[in-house]
């Protein structure tokens, strides 16, 4: 494993984020993951802006988990920006949510998501659900490689 | 030429003329002078002697035929008398004797002049007779001779040269006779071919008369038989009657009569009783008067059916008398009965509550009914004018012949008119009705109605927001009721593996708990939110094979062992109109709970039926399970509310509660029935479709 990112977690809960990171280390996903509180920041780690800045042009993260209730920037609007760039658009986004409202689902999917993942409240069940995501995700699914393109 | 010589002669040549008759001596009189001879008449013996002494004459001309003396006496007289022995002497004779000239002959004429005489003729042989006496004296040879005519001796004593001269004056008016006979024959000839030309012209007539006679007949029979048909097929009776009023004839008859039955019978047997005075009474008339008679009568027509006729009576006159009565009779029953109906299809518009006029093309009232003079605020005048505000339109109306309706508003009220065009009579009936009340109460429904319409919008809008606060609120329910629970549970795992070798068993147990409660809350807030669902989501209505959908929701929700073991029927289920999915859910929460109640039962059944009644489908879902006490069925359809331990059945209590959510959305009904132990019925109804 290098060092580049391969996850990004847009979680504004903190007990969410520290579970979903406990799950992901017991997955052995854990170690390039960047988590950020909402979109806003989601979009200015994108964009190498604000906090990171240092970053180079562009970070481009290998997948991205998405909770849809976030403050500023919520979950369905960030992505709605990043499915409306021709480049960004590439990226797999994962929402990973506790709304099991059918409006949120379509709504989703209308705007491009790649996968849409209700969250368990059982623990146990959540961990196989982090497990999978990341064996589809980050192993079984292929994709092109986006850095190649910004150039 | 006889001018000539007389001019040539100095002595006047004058004539005696012995004529009784003043016409013909007057016409030969007026001959003579023209010839410029002077002319004496005498009209007898006497006066001719007496003139014959006075008048130096030169020639006399005499009728044979005179009274007192005929020519030949005369002559006789002449000829003896010295003095005027040498006055030569014609005669005018008709010869149509012998005798005449025998006599002629004996007197010693000097001439014979036929009657009627030839003018020219005449005039020839006074001229020679004239020129004779004056020019060549030859001697005259006296010349006896006597003849035996008619057995009778008779001495003629003439002259040669008389009798010579008698001769071809015989001979002269033979010819000239001749000539005359020949002219008369050639006149006659052509009379003869007038007379053929004018036979056979008249014959020509005659043909022709014969030809038109013939037409004129053909024409009659022609005639007799067009009449003949005319009598027999005229839908009137026409009959005659003698002067005692029996049949003599009748042209046809009615249905039920023959001819035996009419002819040489009274009329009266005819008629109905309270009619036999007025008809006796004006045949009488008839007969005595001479002047035709009309009037109505009831007459018994064909199998004794009553009818009314209008009669004629017209007097049939021989010698100048009334002696027959020809009666000419119509059937005017149904023309009465159309009479009658009209009469009393009149009354509808006088009797009409509502005003009715009738209106002509000038906008003339020419009728008003009761009412259009109580209720119509229009000054009304039979013939005089409707008011100006209609005037137009009702004129209008009639010259375009559409019937029309149209408001009108007077003096506070409004009228509703319909304007009726009878275009054949050129004129309008109009039906008013005094609509004011019906306006203002339209009108009130209109503002109400409008009021009603700003609720419901104020109202939904209201509703609107409710919901989308709603919607909100279960949103975030769903999001942040579940987060700390994702949080203990995930924490409680956390000190489980963290901590796994400092815990007891009981820390370990407790925290198992921990878990397994935030399990049994995630539950609840996932059935409140299924429940606030069915209040929220809208209903998409269709028909619904209910039938079918029972039986594949038991066969989807039934586990293999249960449908094994269970007795599962269906009757055929009334179609319902509703929405689907939500209706599915209906099915799947009674089902289930039918299973769930019955598993423990050795024989579990399920029977599921339904009827339509009083627009109105009726299901019900029946089980030999559990049951219930029927004292508590007010609790059975509340959120969370169980009737059972949840250690005998597992259940949240909130199916039921969906159950009656769903069908009170769709306008029904949920009940049920149950006792403990007996097994439970659930009952819901759905609305028909309108």
């Amino acid at each position: 494993m290098n060092n580049e990112v391969e996850i990004l977690l847009v979680e504004d809960n903190p007990n969410d984020a520290e579970l979903a990171m406990r799950a992901l280390k017991s997955n052995n996903l854990a170690n390039n993951v960047i988590r950020v509180c909402d979109g806003e920041e989601a979009i200015d780690y994108i964009f190498a802006r604000g906090p990171f800045k240092a970053g180079g042009v562009m970070n481009i993260p290998k997948l991205i988990l998405l909770d849809l209730k976030l403050p500023k920037i919520d979950g369905l609007e960030l992505l709605k920006l990043i499915k409306a760039d021709p480049v960004m658009k590439l990226i797999p986004i994962v929402v990973l949510t506790s709304s099991n409202e059918e409006s949120d689902m379509i709504e989703s999917y209308r705007l491009g998501v790649n996968s849409y993942i209700v969250k368990p409240v059982d623990f146990d069940k959540f961990i196989e659900s982090v497990r999978n995501i990341g064996f589809y995700w980050l192993l079984l699914n292929k994709q092109p490689n986006i850095k190649n393109l910004i150039k | 030429m006889k001018k000539d010589s007389a001019g040539s002669t100095t002595k006047i040549t004058e004539i005696l003329i012995a004529e009784e008759s003043l016409t013909q001596a007057t016409q030969l009189k007026y001959l003579l002078e023209s010839q410029n001879y002077k002319v004496t008449v005498a009209c007898n013996r006497k006066e001719a002697i007496r003139k014959l002494s006075k008048h130096k004459i030169s020639l006399v001309i005499s009728d044979i035929l005179m009274p007192e003396m005929n020519g030949y006496e005369l002559c006789k007289k002449i000829k003896s008398n010295k003095d005027t022995e040498d006055i030569p002497v014609i005669l005018l004779t008709r010869l149509s004797d012998p005798e005449e000239i025998i006599e002629g002959l004996s007197c010693g004429a000097d001439s014979f002049i036929t009657k009627p005489y030839n003018e020219k003729h005449l005039l020839s042989n006074i001229e020679k007779i004239l020129s004779s006496e004056n020019g060549n004296d030859y001697q005259k040879v006296p010349f006896g001779v006597q003849i035996l005519f008619n057995g009778e001796k008779r001495m003629i004593q003439a002259e040669q040269q008389n009798v010579i001269k008698l001769m071809l004056d015989i001979y002269e008016g033979a010819v000239h006779q001749n000539e005359r006979f020949e002219q008369t024959q050639e006149e006659l000839r052509l009379l003869n071919e007038k007379l053929e030309s004018l036979v056979e012209d008249r014959t020509s007539d005659l043909r022709e008369e014969i030809i038109l006679s013939n037409q004129i007949t053909e024409k009659l029979t022609e005639s007799e038989g067009k009449w003949r048909t005319l009598v027999t097929n005229i839908p009137d009776y026409i009959a005659l009657h003698d002067s005692e009023a029996k049949f003599l004839f009748l042209n046809h008859y009615a249905n039920g009569f023959s001819e035996k039955d009419i002819i040489g019978k009274s009329l009266f047997n005819f008629i109905s009783s309270e009619s036999k005075d007025i008809y006796r009474q004006n045949f009488k008339k008839c007969l005595n008067t001479g002047q035709i008679q009309k009037f109505e009568y009831i007459a018994f027509g064909g199998n004794k059916e009553v009818r009314t006729h209008e009669s004629s009576l017209i007097p049939i006159k021989q010698l100048g008398k009334v002696s027959n009565v020809m009666a000419i009779a119509r059937d005017i029953t149904e023309h009465k009965q159309t009479e009658e109906t009209i009469r009393i299809l009149a009354r509808f518009p006088s009797e009409n509550p509502d005003p009715v006029l009738r209106v002509d093309r000038n906008g003339s009232l020419l009728y008003a009914n009761e009412a259009s003079f109580k209720f119509l605020t229009w000054k009304l005048q039979i013939g005089g004018k409707i008011p100006s505000s209609i005037r137009n339109t009702v004129i209008n109306t009639i010259k375009e012949g559409i019937a029309k309706e149209i408001d009108t508003e007077h003096d506070q009220r409004i009228y509703s008119l319909k304007i009726v065009p009878v275009s054949e009579e050129s004129y309008a009936n109009i039906y008013c009705r005094d609509i004011t009340a019906i306006k203002q109460a339209l009108q009130e429904i209109r503002n109400l109605n409008t009021q009603l319409e700003q609720r419901v919008i104020e109202r939904t809008s209201q509703l609107e927001a409710a919901n989308k606060e709603l919607e909100a609120f279960t949103y975030s329910v769903s999001h942040d009721l579940r987060a700390p629970l994702r949080a203990v549970d995930g924490f409680s795992k956390f000190i489980l593996e963290d901590y796994e070798n400092i815990l007891d068993s009981e820390g370990k147990r407790l925290l198992y708990l921990i878990r397994s409660n935030t399990q049994k809350m995630d539950q609840l807030i996932t059935d409140l939110l299924a429940f606030s669902r069915v209040n929220r989501n809208e209903l998409n209505f269709s028909g619904i094979d209910m039938t079918q959908m029972a039986i594949s929701v038991f066969d989807e929700t039934a586990q293999d062992d249960i449908k094994n073991n269970i007795s599962f029927t269906v009757d055929q289920l009334p179609e319902a109109y509703a929405d689907p999915a939500f209706l599915k859910q209906v099915w799947i929460n009674l089902i289930s709970n039918a299973i769930k109640f019955s598993s423990k039962e050795k024989n579990p059944e399920i029977k599921i039926g339904g009827k339509i009644e009083n627009h109105t489908n009726t299901y019900f879902i029946k089980d030999n399970g559990a049951g219930f006490n029927q004292e508590y069925v007010h609790k059975l359809f509340g959120v969370f509310q169980r009737l059972h331990k949840s250690d005998d059945f597992e259940g949240k209590g909130i199916g039921l509660a969906i159950v009656k959510r769903i069908i009170s959305r769709h306008g029904g009904k949920v009940w049920a029935e149950g006792k403990e132990g007996k097994g439970a019925t659930f009952w819901f109804s759905l609305p028909v479709k309108k």
